[in-house]
Parts: C-alpha cells; sequence; structure tokens
C-alpha cells in the first residue's frame, strides 16, 4: 500500500489504526507496518495504548445467534404466569429469571401463597446491546468494564489485554499530504456561489490554531467606574466636575486645613511652577482667614496663629475632589443650586508619591456629599449602607476616624471573602461647621471618598497597580479582562 | 500617620481591661476607639494612633494606656497634684526669628531602669520626627537637675560664640563645628539655614544645656539609670504644642512615680507656666450632640460616654460643661466633643438611616460625551488605556515632537522619577503604552479618552481642561486609509456626518501622509507616525493615530 493514501486519510487528531484499516479496505498488519515507515520518515505520529479487547467465546457466538435466556424468558411470558410452572414450560433455570429481573424486565408479586411472574418490560438489556457492540467494536470502553466483566462470568466472553495503535498527522506529514490536494479550490467566490459550484473544495483542518480576534474593550477601572457611577444616579446623586489645576485655597483654606498641615508640604503635594498663583474670590477668603485665625461665628478657636493670601492663592494639582466638592458647596450656599441635594464624582487626584506596585502619583477617586435637613451621623451610615451592598458589599463595619475637615469621621470596612479579613473601603463624615458655615450653609452635609484603584485591586485580584494605568500598563490584562460583570460570573 | 512602637510585655501589664486573648481584644478596642493595631509578637507592639485625632498625648505607653483603661471605664481621670515651682527660665527677645518658644518643667524623685529610660528616649525622637517634622516645629530634651543653676536663659548667640562638649564629644566645640562635625549637627543643620545665630539654653554659671533641635551637653545632657531628678525642656515654632507636650510628657512621668514641679518661662510680653494640669471648658447642648449623632441622650448618659473619653463634664440645664485637658491637641469646637461622644458610644451601636431624600441623579456632560466616544472606539475593535496626565516635558516634547507652546503646566518638583508637567496630548502616553507591550501579538489597537491641561492665564486657577481622545493603531499593514475610516466613523457616531478635512505639515506625522480634522464635535489630527518618533520610543512597528480635541459645551 502507498503511504501517501494513508497520509491522505490522516488528521491532526488520533485516530485507531482498525478504522483505517476498514476505511483504506486494507489488512490490519499492511497498516501497521505503512504506518511505523511514516513515522520513521516523522509524517505521522503514532501512540500505544494499552486496551482490554473483548472477543466472545463459541457458547458467546452460539448464545448470540438464538438469543440470550431472559430474552428467550421474556419472549414467551403470558402477562402474568406462576413461577416455577413457567420454568418448567420453557425449560430455563431461575437464572434467566434473575437477569430478566435486573433488566427491569418482570416483577414478583405474591398473590395467596403463590408466587407470580408479571412482565413489565422487555428493552434492549445492558448486556445484549454490549454484545451487539463488540462485533463492531471490540475495546472495552472505560464504563463497560463491568457489564464486560458480568458477560465474562457468564462465560459468553474473552477478554483480551492488547496494544492499540493511533495515528495523527505531523505538520510536516500534512506538507507532503497537501501536494496532492492542491488542486482543490480554497475560497469559495461569488462566482461559486452565483453559478453554482458542485465541485470538491479543499477541506479545512477545523481544529489547527487561527488568529486570536481581539474585541473591542473598556478598560476594566472604567467598567468599575461605570457601574458605580450607575449605582450612584440610581440613589439620586448627580455628577460634578471641577478643575485639575486649583487653588491651595480651595484644596485646603476652605476645609480648615491650616497652612502649616503637613498635607501641604512640597513632600505631599504637587505644586506648580507654572502657573503660580490662583484669583481666589475675596470676600470668602476674609471671611476663611477669620475662620482660621480665631474660628470667626463657626464657635471654634480656629486651627492656626497666621492665615497668608499669598499661601493660599499657590496653585497646586487637586490632592481630593473635596475641592471640587466645596466649589459646587459654595454654589447651594448661595442659592444657586436648590437643596436638598446629592452630588458625586469619579475624577482624577495627585499625590507627590513615588510610584511602586501599591502606589500611583495620579489615582480616581471616588466622592459624594448629600446637603438637606436634619442629617446626622446615622444619616451617612445609611447612605454607605445602601450603596455598598448595591455593589454587593453586604458586610460593613464603621470605625472612628481623625480628618482635619470632618468631625464626626469615620472610615468604611467591608469584609472581603476571598481575603477573609476586613478591608477599608472608604472615609467620611460630617463636614465640619468651620468649612461650610463660611459657605452659608447651615444644614449638616455629609461627605465619602474613597480611592477607585484600591477597589480596583481588591475586586480584580490585581497586585501592581502599574499594570492597570499608565505607561506600564499591560495590554493583555485589558484583552482578556472577561466583559461579563461580576454578578453573572 | 503616627505609629507607636511599645514592647508586648510592658503593654501587657499596664493593660487592665484585656483577658483572654490579648491581640484580638486589642484590635478590637483599638478599632472602636479609632486607632490601628498594626503589628502584636511577643516582643513588640505596633499601633497607629493617627485615626483618633493625632493626639499628642497618645505617643507614649502611659498615654496610651490612659486612653485605652479609660474607654475600657477601668481610669476615672483626673490631674495628679503638682508641685508650684520658682524656677525660672528667661527667653531672650534675639531667639524671636530663630526657634521663638520654650516650655520646661521638672521631675522629682523619678526612678528610671534602663528600659524605660530607653522608653523615653525613642518617646522624645518618635514626638521630634512626627508631630515635630523633623524637629522643626518641635523638639525635646532631658537633663540631669542637679547640676543646673537657676535661673536659666535661652537666647540666640552667633554660631562662633557658642562653645560646648555635644552629646558623644568631650571636647568643647564651637557652634559652627557642631553643624559641620557633629553627626547630629550635619543631619539638623538645615533648621538654621539662612540665621546668623543659632538658639542655646544656658544655666546661671554660663554653661550649656543644649543647643535646641540639634543636640545637648555632653554633661548635662547624659542621663543615667536610677533615682534622680531631671529637667524637661521642649522647644519649637508652635507655643501650643508645646504646651500640649508638656502637658502629656508630664502626666507620664507623674504615672511613672515622679513628682511634677513647674516652672516658670518668662517671655518679653508674658510669663507661662509649664505643665499645665488645667482643662478648658466647652459648653456642649444635648441638642447639639443628638442633632449631629442622631440619637436621644440625656445628659447623663453623655456624662457617662464623656468619661470614657477622659473628659470630666458638669451637667448645666441642657447644657454641658466639659473640661478639656490642655494635652488635647485636637479639640477646637464642640463637635469635637460630640464626636468623642460617638466613639464611646461605639460605632457599632449606631443604627444606619436608610436614605430618605428624594433627589433626581444625572451624569455630567463630559462623562455623557465620554462614554459616547468610548462606546465608538469599542465598537471598532479598539481597546481603552488609561494613561497618567502626570507626564515628562522631554518626552512630550522632544521625543513625541509635540510642538513647545510655553503653556505646559510644569511641577514645581515631583518624587516619582522623570515626572515634571502635565500632559498636553494623550500622544506620548499612549506611544509609551505601545512600546511596553511589544511582546503581545499584534494588531494593536488602542485609545484612550480623557483629561488635559493647558496654562490659560484667563482661567481662575490659571489652567485650562481639554478633553481629548486619540488613538493608535500598531500593525504591519497600519496605514492612512485605516485611521482616516476611524476618523470619519468617530465622526458618525458623534453625529457630524460633514467633517473637514486638509492637509497637515506636522512634524508628528510622515510628510504627505497626515491631515487635519475639523468638525462639529471635535477637531485633530490624524496620520501615519513620523518613524523617528517610532525610533524614539522604541517601537518597531508602523503606527498610525489620531488625535482630536473634543467639544465642551
Amino acid at each position: 500500500m502507498d503511504g501517501s493514501l494513508l497520509l491522505q486519510r490522516l488528521t491532526g487528531e488520533f485516530q485507531p489504526v482498525e478504522k483505517l484499516a476498514s476505511a483504506l479496505n486494507a489488512p490490519l498488519s499492511t497498516l501497521a507496518s505503512v504506518s511505523s515507515q511514516l513515522e520513521a520518515e516523522g509524517l505521522v505520529e503514532i501512540k500505544r495504548e494499552k486496551k482490554t479487547l473483548c472477543e466472545l467465546t463459541l457458547g458467546g457466538v452460539d448464545t448470540v445467534k438464538k438469543g440470550l435466556p431472559e430474552r428467550k424468558l421474556i419472549s414467551s411470558l403470558f402477562a402474568e404466569e406462576e413461577v416455577s410452572s413457567l420454568l418448567s414450560r420453557i425449560g430455563l433455570d431461575s437464572i434467566a429469571l434473575q437477569w430478566a429481573k435486573k433488566n427491569n424486565w418482570v416483577m414478583l408479586l405474591n398473590a395467596s401463597g403463590r408466587t407470580l411472574v408479571k412482565k413489565i418490560g422487555d428493552g434492549k438489556s445492558e448486556h445484549e446491546k454490549f454484545l451487539e457492540k463488540i462485533q463492531r467494536n471490540a475495546v472495552v470502553e472505560s464504563g463497560e468494564e463491568r457489564v464486560a466483566k458480568e458477560l465474562r462470568d457468564r462465560k459468553l466472553v474473552k477478554l483480551i489485554d492488547a496494544t492499540m495503535l493511533f495515528i495523527k498527522i505531523t505538520k510536516k506529514g500534512m506538507l507532503a499530504a497537501k501536494g496532492k490536494e492542491e488542486e482543490l479550490p480554497t475560497q469559495v467566490t461569488p462566482q461559486m456561489v452565483k453559478q453554482g459550484f458542485q465541485g470538491k473544495l479543499r477541506e479545512y483542518d477545523v481544529e489547527a490554531d487561527v488568529s486570536p480576534v481581539f474585541p473591542g474593550k473598556m478598560h476594566p477601572l472604567q467598567l468599575l467606574a461605570s457601574e458605580m457611577r450607575e449605582v450612584l444616579i440610581g440613589m439620586g446623586f448627580q455628577e460634578m466636575n471641577g478643575p485639575l489645576v486649583e487653588s491651595s485655597f480651595w484644596n485646603f483654606d476652605v476645609m480648615f486645613m491650616p497652612q502649616n498641615h503637613p498635607n501641604r508640604d512640597l513632600m505631599d503635594t504637587f505644586f506648580l511652577k507654572q502657573p503660580q498663583r490662583a484669583n481666589i474670590p475675596p470676600r470668602l477668603a476674609s471671611v476663611v482667614k477669620e475662620v482660621h485665625l480665631n474660628g470667626w461665628k463657626t464657635g471654634s478657636k480656629g486651627c492656626s496663629k497666621s492665615w497668608n493670601i499669598n499661601e493660599a492663592a499657590k496653585t497646586i494639582l487637586r490632592t481630593h475632589t473635596t475641592a471640587t466638592t466645596f466649589r459646587y458647596l459654595e454654589k447651594i450656599g448661595k442659592g444657586e443650586i436648590k437643596t436638598p441635594c446629592k452630588f458625586f464624582s469619579i475624577n482624577k487626584v495627585f499625590r507627590n508619591e513615588s510610584i511602586d506596585r501599591t502606589h500611583l502619583p495620579e489615582f480616581h477617586q471616588i466622592e459624594g456629599f448629600v446637603v438637606a435637613d436634619n442629617l446626622n451621623l446615622r444619616s451617612l451610615m445609611g447612605v454607605f449602607t445602601e450603596f455598598y451592598n448595591e455593589l454587593g458589599i453586604s458586610k460593613i463595619r464603621f470605625k472612628p476616624v481623625f480628618n482635619p475637615y470632618t468631625e464626626p469621621s469615620m472610615e468604611i470596612f467591608g469584609y472581603h471573602d476571598a481575603l477573609a479579613k476586613w478591608v477599608e473601603i472608604g472615609n467620611s463624615g460630617i463636614f465640619r461647621p468651620e468649612t461650610t458655615l463660611p459657605l452659608g450653609l447651615k444644614q449638616n452635609v455629609i461627605a465619602w471618598g474613597l480611592a477607585l484603584e484600591r477597589a480596583a485591586m481588591i475586586l480584580f485580584g490585581v497586585d501592581d497597580i502599574r499594570k492597570v494605568m499608565g505607561a506600564s500598563t499591560d495590554l493583555q490584562w485589558i484583552r482578556d479582562f472577561p466583559e461579563l460583570p461580576e454578578v453573572l460570573r | 500617620m503616627v505609629v507607636v512602637n511599645i514592647p508586648t510585655k510592658t503593654l501587657k501589664e499596664k493593660l487592665k481591661l484585656l483577658k483572654g486573648d490579648f491581640k484580638k481584644n486589642l484590635e478590637e478596642t483599638l478599632f472602636k476607639i479609632g486607632m490601628a493595631l498594626e503589628e502584636c509578637n511577643e516582643e513588640e507592639t505596633i499601633i497607629d494612633i493617627a485615626g483618633a485625632g493625632n493626639r499628642i498625648d497618645t505617643v507614649s505607653l502611659e498615654g496610651l494606656t490612659r486612653v485605652v483603661n479609660a474607654y475600657d471605664g477601668k481610669l476615672n481621670f483626673h490631674f495628679p497634684t503638682v508641685k508650684k515651682g520658682k524656677n525660672v527660665i528667661n527667653v531672650h527677645a534675639s531667639v524671636a526669628d530663630v526657634r521663638p518658644f520654650m516650655g520646661n518643667f521638672i521631675v522629682r524623685n523619678i526612678y528610671l531602669d534602663d528600659d524605660s529610660l530607653t522608653r523615653i528616649i525613642n518617646y522624645q525622637e518618635k514626638i521630634a520626627s512626627t508631630f515635630g517634622r523633623n524637629r522643626k516645629v518641635l523638639g525635646m530634651g532631658l537633663f540631669k537637675m542637679p547640676a543646673i543653676k537657676f535661673p536659666l536663659q535661652y537666647i540666640a548667640l552667633p554660631s562662633k560664640e557658642i562653645k560646648f562638649a555635644p552629646l558623644g564629644f568631650e571636647k568643647e566645640m564651637t557652634g559652627e563645628e557642631i553643624l559641620k562635625k557633629h553627626e547630629k549637627g550635619k543631619e539638623y543643620s538645615d533648621l538654621f539655614s539662612g540665621k546668623s545665630k543659632l538658639p542655646i539654653l544656658r544655666d546661671a554659671s554660663g554653661k550649656i544645656l543644649t543647643m535646641p533641635g540639634i543636640t545637648n551637653s555632653n554633661d548635662l545632657g547624659r542621663v543615667e539609670p536610677g533615682k534622680q531628678d531631671l529637667f524637661v525642656e521642649a522647644t519649637g515654632t508652635n507655643l501650643q504644642m508645646i504646651v500640649q507636650l508638656l502637658t502629656a510628657n508630664a502626666l507620664d512621668f507623674a504615672d511613672m512615680g515622679g513628682l511634677i514641679e513647674t516652672c516658670l518661662v518668662k517671655y518679653s510680653d508674658k510669663t507661662v507656666e509649664f505643665p499645665q494640669f488645667s482643662f478648658d471648658k466647652y459648653m456642649v447642648s444635648l441638642n447639639e450632640i443628638n442633632s449631629l449623632l442622631g440619637l436621644g441622650i440625656n445628659s447623663k448618659q453623655a456624662a457617662k460616654l464623656l468619661e470614657r473619653m477622659m473628659l470630666p463634664s458638669k451637667e448645666n440645664g441642657k447644657n454641658l460643661v466639659v473640661s478639656v485637658p490642655r494635652f488635647r491637641s485636637d479639640v477646637v469646637h464642640n463637635v469635637d466633643i460630640v464626636e468623642d461622644i460617638a466613639r464611646a458610644y461605639g460605632f457599632d451601636n449606631f443604627i444606619p438611616l436608610p436614605p430618605s431624600v428624594y433627589t433626581f441623579g444625572k451624569k455630567h456632560e463630559k462623562n455623557i460625551l465620554f462614554d459616547a466616544v468610548v462606546n465608538s472606539f469599542v465598537g471598532f475593535g479598539f481597546q481603552q488605556v488609561i494613561g497618567m496626565i502626570l507626564s515628562n516635558k522631554e518626552s512630550e516634547t522632544t521625543k513625541a515632537k509635540l510642538k513647545d507652546n510655553g503653556k505646559f503646566v510644569e511641577l514645581h518638583s515631583s518624587r516619582a522619577l522623570g515626572l515634571n508637567c502635565c500632559r498636553q496630548s494623550l500622544f506620548s502616553g499612549l506611544l509609551s503604552i505601545t512600546a511596553s507591550n511589544k511582546h503581545y501579538s499584534y494588531p494593536q489597537k488602542i485609545f484612550e479618552v480623557g483629561e488635559c491641561l493647558e496654562v490659560d492665564e484667563n482661567n481662575e486657577t490659571g489652567a485650562k481642561t481639554t478633553w481629548k481622545t486619540a488613538a493608535i493603531i500598531a500593525s504591519a499593514t497600519a496605514n492612512f486609509a485605516e485611521i482616516k475610516a476611524t476618523v470619519e466613523a468617530l465622526g458618525k457616531c458623534l453625529d457630524d456626518y460633514k467633517l473637514k478635512i486638509e492637509p497637515l505639515e506636522d512634524d508628528r506625522f510622515i510628510a504627505g501622509r497626515s491631515a487635519k480634522v475639523t468638525g462639529k464635535m471635535f477637531n485633530g489630527v490624524f496620520g501615519e507616525v513620523d518613524l523617528n518618533i517610532l525610533r524614539n520610543f522604541n517601537i518597531e512597528m508602523p503606527c498610525t493615530a489620531l488625535e482630536v480635541e473634543l467639544r465642551q459645551k
């Protein structure tokens, strides 16, 4: 036999040599020798597997011809018959009856001292199916071992250990085979469709690798931000937006942060060489100055011995979106925005930090606030309970904390099931009267903030933030990130 | 963040409350107070005190113990008796613009063993490095009492006129030599850079105790273990902090068994006595408490809660008169006292109120537009990336060939290597990302939509935020037609069917293969990226790119 005939038949998947033999109409021995020759040339790969083969005994051949005793029994059974008279009538022993019972063909009934056999089915039994199958395929497949052993015990079959050969074509073999197939057309053309092409097209190896498609993808942070935005809008929050370049005034001074506060150090905040100075609302600035020095009319003692407008006018990259919050609070105080109101933003903020696995000098802050009558610490807790619940975090706990511009203040901790511990997921508080009264706000204002990247690191299990954002972004991570939201996974 | 390290064994002895699992109980109590247990092993316990008000009185073992024991109802706080002293420290006018404030007290009959002495020295270092901002704002020292002859003088002198043997040296050195040769002198010389004089504290016989902020004298400043009398000194730029520090510190020495004796510090305009074992009074109404916390507690309950925060109080009609000890650095308003009530009440015990205010939610216009752009590019098969606004001017201009129009927002200084400006364009960020992903398969199609900054004198903050979107296609077959088709598709997605496209000369693109686009929703540029730029970024694949500025309504 020509080796090329065999090559044409082969695929990239292993096929049993028997199947190939019957397809090629060649004796097994020929095929075995041809394939080992091809194997030596590197055109095919042969896998050898130990298998159990099953062969009918002489008695088995006879039985298959006549039918199994239980089949004989069921086919001659009337609807209902007494056991002993049945067995003697058809000349079988009770073993036939036991197999019939096992096959669910009959059931035994007790009626006034007599045992009756009742017919309830006659579908093909496991034994019958297996005996039929081994005439096509002698290999005992996994799952068939029990039936094979039962039939061996009935002395109907013999079990033989054998080595099976499986053959598949190699890349080299494919190239060799292709030479023979080149003349067949590959691409279906519009012409063929119109004219009704009847010839043979080249067959493809459907299991071969294809070049991957990289679908258009939103950035995972964008997915998370969108989810949070949706939750907040659903809770009645309006989105706000404000400048990235801020004055120290809006970023610190209005928040009752003294001008010598450590956060206002060059080492923590990005001060700017250009532009250097911002304009400051003069009327508000004079009130803020009083607040810092002596508390003004807020009932406070103030926070500093000195206050300099030049320090307040210094420009910075905002260190928190709370600067934007205070720009909105000023409008609310002036009556330009009506209360009650709720605002939020998910925007970038900057801290003068060096870059490492968990720190970037810029990140997204999620921030929100509510202005309404009669808000208190419990209302603040209520907002989070709902917000985090919507995000699927239902176990939360509050911890007192110190913030310069809120009092009381609290951190929010969520229980992380995978990490089995409480992790900080937000910081919040009620703005100090020193910050709200100068803006003309008499109500309590509740507010909170958290870092999107921090939430993302916890939720996505990311251990290096640099691959998420910035110049070292890992494109494959974005390509492989599942589109399906967590709740449906 | 201020973190305090304490030997675990000593802490265990001092904390009365924590039976059973010490670590677990301590962690839970600290959580309720607002502190955090960072570490607790056999040797050492590390506590982050920042969350409990960053109080200067909680930096010491004694102070922490007071707070925890009081919170647990095991301590009823009051100041111990103090002996009125007559010893005087005169503050000379010359220190006013060097290091203006000084405070002192005396501890008598105190026994210190090796451990407690080490602890005190560590404590002083901790105060100076945290609250003192590396001694700039605050620093303190400890001296052997018997050899000191009162009255003392705190004065600033030219550095050449100062002469004493600093800690660790037998030989006398001048102030100038100390700043140049002494280990601490070198480390902290910045404190007085630009000043013609250095501050010293000297006694009536002219012996120098210390050059505050730098080092103490090797003679009077070398305190040894044993039973003794000590003199405590604190200096700095903030008198109130010195009052708080010395009140807390004297209380610690009293807790350690010492008898506290006051000192009189005489300034030109006033005399201040230290330590101040006294209270500031605040009048807090029940209504203030209950409306801020959403509770309905009465004055008895409030007083009980205040006691657990070491704040004694008296009922006065519907008000409480609360006594706030002088070491509390965090109380300036009634709300600070109300928060202490909340801590004592226990944050776990508040029942959250579900939101009941009805308002409409709304997306900001910026994100309505950004989302439309994101959805468009995702539809075109691009992957979104998020770059940094912080950038490097050389990377923006020299490498990515953006013309320097003088409008870069520039950083004063940065701790992160290479960052010195804010991006005006998204290009250099996208090119950097393309360069870092060379090992992944192509084509790579990425885009970003985000904010850029440029100087704008007409703007209140001196800069304006622009909204931009940019994309890069890196592939062996990247070409002009493909990027032009992308620009046109983006136009249609943003409801603009009539983009004006004209030839453009721009160094960033290959000559004759770039265009300017003008439209209803955006203006910008696109084309095949200049090969030198690709080489500058170490990119080895042809790239096309687009960048447009989005219209802000």
